[in-house]
């Protein structure tokens, strides 16, 4: 079930409705319908998978007690717990890219491999939950997190399906507490959280699906585009996943809400960063702070000499490039911004920028808007091998883009039709009102008192969605992840 | 908990009223952009020869999309069967279903309806919002006949309608509306003449990746419409045959092709043709992969006689196999 379809706006209400109406004294009836509800939800894309992720989540709740038996963890469990769910992973999501690398070594040492791809269907969300269920085995293991002995609380941290299919991957010491203990309804809170949603959709529906089509128009097309056009197609990219992600996690957020629960901020406006490490600080956050928590931290982090430093850096960019996808194009975009971090790291400046862009002022000077172009540079051209279907195809498009080849221009094509403003505004509703709301949580935080106004606005996000959102709702980019 | 009840229903009740000012609107004002000689507007002059043409002996109606309009000479079918051709092929973005119940009114004893439609069509029966527009601004039926011409995905299509139409008022012509794409470029028996003769304009080749899942319903609305006319009538007789398609994209799509081909064999129905047969070379086509040029429309249309020929002098010995 996608956020921006008719079928959710009809489901959120009647969870939503039941869901107080069972009460906040009858917390555990709640959490029954809260993975009732997570079911139905992930079920609607394919119901076979919910075998799959009843028996991650069983399996991993199980192990857990297992492992707090008696006064000490046993570490067994624990790594029994991992090995079973990273497998799972391995299966769904990277048999085929072994086989076929397999296949491909073989084929260069002189054999004739018959080697058949399997035909695997990658489950929705199989990384998220995953990763989910991992973080809870190692915080019980650590003790930061104490076992769940209630399993519909814990089923319903595994799957509440605000955050199911593409995150923000939470912690059980962030999130399984919240469904122990009762939840009340917060005026505030709930509609902050529709406004959050509100926005999420606007970024999803308007500027996302809108650039995607633009991006496709160009990076899929047969003829050869120039090197101006590739250039253009990749700032449609860039901005379409940001858009794309960071407004899947805004609904998620915002609709987690509607129900007493708080998610972890995901995203906190990246592309108004000042350099690659602050970047990473802003995107994906809940991935990149899973990654730095049980791989990085544990790997020695930068506390050791250079040359580890430098090999935890590239692990883990390149880890979570792979963590994508099982595509080269994913390592390398891992690859090129761990070449871009290096630097920041090695001469002590990756810690440079922690706090808000021109904080104090309501425009950046020409230092932080230069640093901010030049980062947005970097990141595009590394979304270039995300975006690319193949690594050499990657390689042509970034070679073509710093060459300013000539070729077919393709932004003529782009925008003829009344709709095809529809990118253009998106892009400038959205920095403005990100940038002007950069210190909240999110675009809407912050809006006049004057209910007029505010609802005009509301209105004027609903009546740009209606008629500059593509007919046929696209799916979130990842999903696929 | 009540607070924000009453303000969400409050929210939500003000958003329908304005959503319920803007459909009033666009049902009642007539698109700015359909203009006289507007391309959607032929499809009245179809409607005209369907009703014109009833009492004549032996009629071959041709319904499909824009594969038909295109690319077919009904001139010369005319001619060399001896059969009066109503070419009502239009838009495939109508939708089967629509295109079908349009011309049942019409269909009489001793007519022979060929089904050519845009393999796309497979995909869905009611099409997309086009058969709204044609509904309601072409034809001028009122909205409350929508019900009746299929449900299936009518919100999505009525919201996509009153966004076209939203639009129409903001540009001055329709996006069909260029110097080619006119009424005045059909013919009297339905064909679209206007772009033969004209340079080719570049069109992308169509991918596996364009198309939706098959609708299998189709196959199933399909015989309950053969059974209805055949109920009502004693001497029509149904083919099909397949649309115009180019060579690329055909191989594209080659799995989906060869799906619908299967599926229909098995219906109650001759089907003439085989595929391959309307697989035409790109430098044949005008603008779009299904659209054929002077002299691709000859080819095709040389075909489509020679199978409609031999069914009508062995109808037993159709045989279709698909490209498998």
């Amino acid at each position: 079930m996608l956020f921006n379809s008719l079928t959710f706006l009809v489901f959120l209400p009647i969870v939503f409705s039941l869901y107080w109406l069972i009460g906040a004294h009858r917390r555990r009836l709640q959490n029954l319908l809260i993975v009732i509800a997570s079911y139905v939800f992930y079920g609607w894309w394919d119901w076979r998978f919910l075998i799959l992720i009843a028996l991650s989540s069983l399996w991993t709740y199980a192990l857990g007690v297992l492992a707090s038996r008696g006064d000490r963890r046993d570490r067994r469990w624990v790594w029994l717990s991992c090995v079973v769910n990273f497998g799972i992973l391995g299966y769904f999501k990277y048999s085929n890219f072994f086989i076929e690398q397999f296949a491909s070594l073989l084929l260069q040492l002189g054999f004739a491999p018959h080697i058949t791809s399997l035909r695997v269907i990658l489950p929705v969300g199989i990384s998220f939950y995953t990763f989910q269920l991992i973080s809870y085995t190692v915080d019980v293991c650590r003790r930061d997190v104490e076992p769940a002995r209630d399993i519909v609380a814990f089923l319903a941290f595994v799957t509440f399906f605000p955050q199911l299919v593409a995150g923000p991957i939470e912690r059980a010491s962030s999130l399984l507490p919240q469904f122990l203990s009762p939840r009340r309804f917060d005026y505030s809170s709930a509609v902050d959280g529709c406004r959050q949603m509100l926005w999420g959709l606007f970024k999803k529906m308007v500027v996302a699906d809108n650039c995607a089509s633009l991006a496709n128009t160009i990076l899929k097309s047969d003829s050869e585009p120039s090197g101006v056009s590739l250039w253009a197609g990749a700032v449609f990219f860039a901005i379409q996943i940001y858009c794309d992600f960071s407004g899947y996690s805004d609904i998620a957020i915002g609709c987690a809400r509607l129900f007493g629960i708080r998610l972890m901020r995901n995203f906190a406006y990246p592309y108004f960063s000042r350099d690659i490490a602050e970047f990473w600080r802003r995107w994906h956050i809940s991935l990149s702070t899973w990654f730095r928590d049980y791989l990085y931290i544990p790997l020695g982090g930068s506390r050791c000499s250079v040359s580890m430093a430098i090999r935890n850096v590239f692990i883990i960019f390149v880890v979570s490039g792979f963590w994508h996808g099982a595509n080269w194009t994913f390592i390398a975009w891992g690859f090129v911004h761990a070449c871009c971090f290096l630097p920041l790291l090695l001469l002590r400046r990756n810690r440079k920028y922690t706090s808000v862009v021109a904080a104090e002022h309501s425009l950046p000077t020409l230092a932080e808007a230069l640093q901010m172009a030049l980062t947005f540079l970097l990141v595009v051209l590394a979304w270039t091998f995300f975006r690319a279907p193949d690594i050499h195809v990657a390689f042509t498009w970034i070679a073509r883009m710093l060459s300013l080849a000539s070729g077919r221009n393709m932004l003529p094509a782009l925008f003829g039709d009344v709709k095809s403003i529809a990118a253009p505004l998106g892009i400038v509703v959205l920095f403005a009102v990100e940038w002007f709301a950069r210190r909240e949580q999110h675009g809407l935080a912050r809006l006049p008192q004057n209910k007029l106004l505010r609802w005009g606005l509301y209105y004027a996000l609903i009546g740009l969605m209606f008629f500059f959102a593509p007919s046929r709702g696209m799916e979130f980019i990842y999903f696929q992840f | 908990m009540r607070r924000f009840i009453k303000q969400t229903a409050l929210f939500f009740f003000l958003l329908l009223m304005a959503a319920a000012a803007l459909v009033a609107f666009c049902l009642t004002r007539p698109s700015p952009s359909l203009a006289a000689d507007d391309y959607n507007m032929a499809w009245l002059d179809k409607l005209a020869r369907l009703k014109e043409t009833m009492g004549r002996p032996r009629r071959l109606i041709l319904i499909g999309g824009s594969n038909l309009a295109f690319s077919m000479n009904s001139e010369r079918i005319e001619s060399e069967t001896g059969m009066t051709v109503i070419n009502t092929g239009f838009n495939a973005g109508m939708g089967l279903g629509y295109a079908l119940a349009s011309v049942e009114p019409f269909i009489q004893d001793g007519d022979t309806v060929a089904l050519l439609p845009e393999y796309g069509q497979f995909s869905g029966w009611n099409g997309n919002f086009n058969r709204i527009a044609v509904m309601i601004d072409v034809e001028r039926k009122p909205p409350s006949l929508l019900w009746r011409r299929g449900m299936y995905g009518l919100p999505s299509q009525f919201a996509e309608y009153i966004r076209w139409k939203s639009f129409s008022f903001f540009r001055r012509r329709e996006v069909f509306s260029d110097a080619v794409l006119r009424r005045s470029g059909f013919n009297k028996y339905g064909d679209f003449v206007g772009h033969l003769g004209k340079p080719a304009l570049p069109f992308k080749a169509s991918h596996a990746a364009d198309l939706e899942k098959l609708d299998m319903n189709i196959f199933r609305a399909l015989s309950r419409f053969f059974n209805e006319v055949r109920d009502a009538h004693n001497s029509v007789s149904f083919v099909l045959s397949y649309p115009s398609f180019e060579q690329e994209s055909f191989d594209n799509q080659r799995e989906w092709i060869n799906l619908i081909a299967r599926h229909l064999k098995e219906m109650d129905i001759a089907v003439i043709s085989v595929p391959e047969d309307y697989r035409f070379d790109r430098a044949l086509f005008y603008d779009s992969a299904y659209h054929l040029n002077a002299e691709g429309r000859e080819l095709r249309t040389e075909r489509f006689i020679r199978d409609l020929v031999k069914w009508q002098n062995e109808p037993r010995s159709i045989s279709v196999g698909t490209s498998e």
